[in-house]
Order: C-alpha cells, then sequence, then structure tokens
C-alpha cells in the first residue's frame, strides 16, 4: 500500500500509537477527493430514521432536525426522536466532513464517552457510524445536554479561542473544572485496550507518541516550511520527559468544551472527546494553560478561569500529584506545537481543498497560527537548548 | 482603478451588515456565524489591502538569510543526514526556490544528530529569524483579533519601512 502520511516511517507501536498510524493514513488518503459537498437536513432525516430502524429503533420518527452553530471539526445537527414505545430523546448527530482542523477518530470518541459516562458528566453515546458506511460520513449520534459554553452577552471569539470567563463564574466553574479533571485522570488506562493503546513499553514513549503524531500532522499538512517548527520539533525530540503515571488524556480540555447552567453555574457536560488518549497528566495541564485568557489587570488565566499556578495547586491537592516544572514545560511546548500545526497547516490546507463546511472558519483560524508561533518562540526561548 | 478594490470590499461589508445578515433567521445559527466570519475576512482585506506583495518580499528577505546562515553554520556537520540536507537548501537558494528552500531549513533544524555547537548557533540564527518572521505574521493578521498583546506590536507599514532601512544599510 503506498504511503501517504509522514506517520507511517515510524514504527508503529514503538515509536508512535498504531491507531493514528491509521488515522492520518486515511486523513491523507482524503487529501485527494473533490471538494466535499455539506449535507442538508432534508436529505439527512431518512438517512437518520434508516440508520436508526437498522440498529434497533422501532419506528424511529426524526423531527425538527436542523443544523448547529459553533465547532471547527464537525458537521453538528440536532433533532428529536420518536420511537415506539419510548418517551422522545432530543438528540445530537455529529459528522466527520471530509477533513477538518483535527484528524480524529469516531471509535476512540465513543469509546472514551462509554467509559466516562459514569465519573463525570458527559453526553451519552447511542448510536456510531464509525467508518460512515451507512450514513456517508463517520459519526456518532450523543443525548443532547443542555447548557451554554460562555454567559450570554459575551461576545468571545467563534473560534472558542481566547475565553476569559467573567469573574463572576470564575470560582464556583474552576472547582468543578478541576474535579472533573482529577475524576477523568482517575480512570485506569487499560479500559479498552484494542482502541486505546497503552504507552508503557518505556518510560519516554508517552511522550515521543505525541511527538510522532503531531511532527506528522505538521509534515502532512504544512502549506510552507517553518524554520521555527523544526527548531520546536528537535527541541521536543531532545527533551522528551519520563511520564511518571499514565491517565486518560482528554487533549481538549478547556474553557469552550464544556457546557454550564447559567443560573446555577453548575458544569452539565464535558464535550469533544475525540482527541482522547493514554498519556501523561501534565499534558492536559499544560493545554489547559496555554489556552488563556487576559484580565484587564494583564493577568493571564488558565483556560480564562484561574492563574497556572493556582491550577496546578489545586491539581496537586486534588489528585496528589506532583507538577514537575520541566514536563509541564515540555507539555507547553508541546501544546502551543500542536495549535500552530493545527492552525497554520491543517486548517489552511482544509479549506484550500475545499473540504469542509466550515472552511471560512477554518482559514479565519490559520491567523491564529501566528499568534501561536510567537508564543512558541517564546517557550523556546526560555528552555534549556 | 474605479472603483477601487477598497470601495467594493467596504459596500461588501455594507450589504452583509444591513441587508444580508438580519435576513437570516435565529433557526441558522451556522449562517449566522459564517457570515459574521465573512464580514471580519473583508474588515481585515480591507486593512491590509496594497500590502500583500511587499509582505512577502520582506518574508523572503528574512528567509534568504537564514538559509545563508545555516548553510554557513552547517558546513562541517558530518552526519549523513544533515548533508544531503544542506545540498538539498544549497541548490534550492540556488535556483531562486525559496518555497523549497523553507522546507529544507525546517527539516535541517528538525534533525537531533548533529554537534552541540551547531545546535547552539542555529538556535541563535533561528530566533533572530523567527522574531521578526512572526512579528510581521502576527502584524498582518492583528485585523483578525487573536492577538492578546496587540498594544505591543508595530503596523505592517513600519516593520516594511524599517526592513528597507536596514537593507539599505547592510
Amino acid at each position: 500500500m503506498t504511503t501517504l502520511s509522514v506517520a507511517s516511517n515510524y514504527v508503529a507501536g514503538r515509536d508512535i500509537e498504531p491507531g493514528v498510524v491509521a488515522m492520518l493514513e486515511q486523513a491523507a488518503r482524503n487529501k485527494g477527493e473533490p471538494a466535499y459537498r455539506s449535507v442538508t437536513a432534508a436529505e439527512m432525516g431518512p438517512k437518520l430514521e434508516a440508520f436508526l430502524a437498522r440498529n434497533g429503533v422501532a419506528q424511529p420518527r426524526v423531527e425538527g432536525l436542523r443544523r448547529m452553530g459553533g465547532g471547527a471539526s464537525k458537521e453538528q445537527f440536532v433533532f428529536d426522536l420518536h420511537a415506539a414505545g419510548q418517551p422522545t430523546q432530543r438528540c445530537v448527530l455529529r459528522m466527520d466532513p471530509l477533513e477538518s482542523a483535527v484528524v480524529s477518530d469516531r471509535r476512540k470518541e465513543v469509546s472514551v464517552l462509554r467509559r466516562m459516562e459514569s465519573v463525570l458528566p458527559v453526553p451519552p453515546a447511542l448510536w456510531a457510524d464509525v467508518d460512515g458506511s451507512e450514513l456517508g460520513r463517520p459519526a456518532l449520534i450523543a443525548g443532547f445536554i443542555g447548557g451554554v459554553t460562555k454567559p450570554s452577552g459575551d461576545s468571545g471569539n467563534v473560534s472558542g479561542l481566547g475565553t476569559l470567563v467573567p469573574e463572576a463564574f470564575r470560582e464556583k466553574l474552576s472547582a468543578q473544572f478541576i474535579d472533573y479533571l482529577a475524576a477523568m485522570h482517575g480512570v485506569p488506562v487499560d479500559f479498552d485496550p484494542e482502541v486505546f493503546h497503552v504507552p508503557d513499553a518505556d518510560p519516554k514513549q508517552a511522550a515521543r507518541w505525541q511527538v510522532n503524531w503531531w511532527s506528522s500532522v505538521w509534515r502532512d499538512d504544512a502549506i510552507e516550511g517553518s524554520p521555527l517548527m523544526g527548531l520546536a520539533e528537535r527541541w521536543l525530540r531532545d527533551h522528551l520527559p519520563d511520564t511518571d503515571e499514565l491517565v486518560v488524556v482528554h487533549a481538549d480540555f478547556r474553557t469552550g468544551n464544556y457546557l454550564f447552567d447559567e443560573d446555577s453555574q453548575e458544569i452539565t457536560t464535558i464535550l469533544d472527546w475525540e482527541l482522547a488518549h493514554i498519556g501523561d497528566y501534565h499534558e492536559d495541564l499544560a493545554w489547559i494553560i496555554c489556552h488563556k485568557g487576559v484580565t484587564a489587570e494583564g493577568e493571564i488565566m488558565a483556560s480564562g478561569l484561574l492563574t497556572p499556578e493556582q491550577l496546578c495547586d489545586c491539581y496537586h491537592r486534588a489528585t496528589g500529584r506532583r507538577v514537575n516544572p520541566a514536563h509541564l514545560h515540555f507539555y507547553k511546548v508541546l501544546s502551543v506545537y500542536k495549535c500552530v500545526a493545527i492552525c497554520l497547516a491543517t486548517s489552511a490546507q482544509t479549506a484550500k481543498r475545499q473540504h469542509s463546511h466550515q472552511d471560512i472558519l477554518l482559514s479565519w483560524l490559520t491567523a491564529a497560527g501566528h499568534a501561536f508561533s510567537d508564543e512558541l518562540l517564546s517557550l523556546l526561548e526560555e528552555s534549556p537548548l | 482603478m474605479n472603483p477601487s478594490q477598497s470601495l467594493r470590499v467596504s459596500t461588501m461589508m455594507r450589504a452583509l451588515q444591513d441587508s444580508i445578515m438580519p435576513a437570516i433567521g435565529d433557526d441558522q445559527p451556522l449562517a449566522r456565524e459564517q457570515a459574521g466570519l465573512l464580514l471580519g475576512h473583508l474588515a481585515a482585506l480591507q486593512q491590509q489591502d496594497g500590502q500583500e506583495k511587499a509582505v512577502d518580499n520582506y518574508c523572503d528577505t528574512l528567509l534568504e538569510n537564514l538559509c545563508e546562515s545555516l548553510l554557513a553554520l552547517s558546513r562541517n556537520e558530518q552526519d549523513a543526514e544533515v548533508r544531503a540536507l544542506r545540498e538539498q537548501l544549497e541548490s534550492a537558494c540556488g535556483d531562486g526556490d525559496l518555497h523549497a528552500a523553507g522546507f529544507y531549513c525546517e527539516r535541517l533544524l528538525a534533525l537531533t544528530d548533529v554537534s552541540d555547537d551547531f545546535k547552539t548557533q542555529s538556535a541563535v540564527a533561528l530566533y533572530r529569524y523567527a522574531k521578526a518572521h512572526t512579528q510581521m505574521g502576527r502584524a498582518w493578521c492583528l485585523p483578525m483579533g487573536f492577538d492578546s498583546n496587540a498594544g505591543e506590536l508595530p503596523a505592517v507599514g513600519d516593520i516594511l519601512k524599517a526592513g528597507a532601512k536596514a537593507n539599505e544599510l547592510s
């Protein structure tokens, strides 16, 4: 078989998660496809009903199917499902366009959602078409959960980046945010070893898998060479940390990816599990820190909620795990490296090939890559060579 | 040329704001969001109007300088992969193919089997290049609103003027 992704140059299992190679190879094959045509609600309704009937739903009837806003990666629809002898259920259909800002795997999303159902609030994963053979594209149908990603009246940014949570909400949301992070990191990592491979062959394997995953993404999608990304890759390979304890890493745990009730300030659900994997707990902490909100006084708030120091202290109190500054720094560099790859490479390429229903958002998001590049440069300058 | 690009963009923005966006119903959130993004892109294009070529030339000059530094710094490296990449970079520069040269620079900098001296010196050269390059990237994309330190950034025109002055002096 022709090798299309740089990921295939690594030894699968030893140097990169096998599932990631398969995922990036499939993504590389998709690149040659013609422009993506978004499916309409009218086209999707009958397909959905047939799919649900084949999956054991008695006399399914899909009503009120309509497109949702938000999100840079999946096509999202909401609908009410009526079935014989069952109460009406509101559902969300999340479907892959041909390409998007990130490549991910529906099998992983379904597996981790089902495992987390008893641990923290997540949308119930109801049905999935993991290879797209029935609905046209890989898709997941989940239960609808109410809530907002930001308080009403807060303009924010359509991309969800750079969100600062208003002060009145921070304390209560922060406490739940940390509790759920700790709960997720408390789940044993061997819950589905066929889908979630565990990088435990050597202490550096977890970090090596991530560097090889994201440097493959960058090299598969880069529109132009970036000497800065080259130096960052060298630095990452030279400074792979040992992982002390493996956890389930969400990999996009941040404000914008949880919903909350505006009145009670209770988090109602944690979203966007598509990049979940087994890895180092510092990875989620670094990702949270790298998604900054800046207060009027210039204070940097991790994920718009609390200072990076508060985040690490609270995490230590909640889990007993110590935050190693060198490991955290490594994962901060990796986090920003990923952001540059997502913005300047994958988003730009997807928009260029017209492979998403959100091309206009992806070309907008590309611009954020320069601010992330600047941050990457700052992190490298303060790193030991 | 009349009508100017600027006039055409501003009329598109007005049509979007006054006629098109109000006509999109609340039940079409994706269409509303995308219309808002369209307006944002047009506003950014209006601010960037007429400068794209000069910005590309500025970035090309930065890259040419970095290529020159990396070729000099890697001259004594022994690793076969480094030597092969160095040859490719030299050839791309000789052919004036800066697009390929950018990729070769990236790969040369990504290699780990290099001397400590090359690691140190190439990082210094890269920092010099990347500071100027990311500053221009951020300034160019400032109208898109992603930059949290916007106040510290010079305008694109000022960066171009400073670059031209530095080239005259060198």
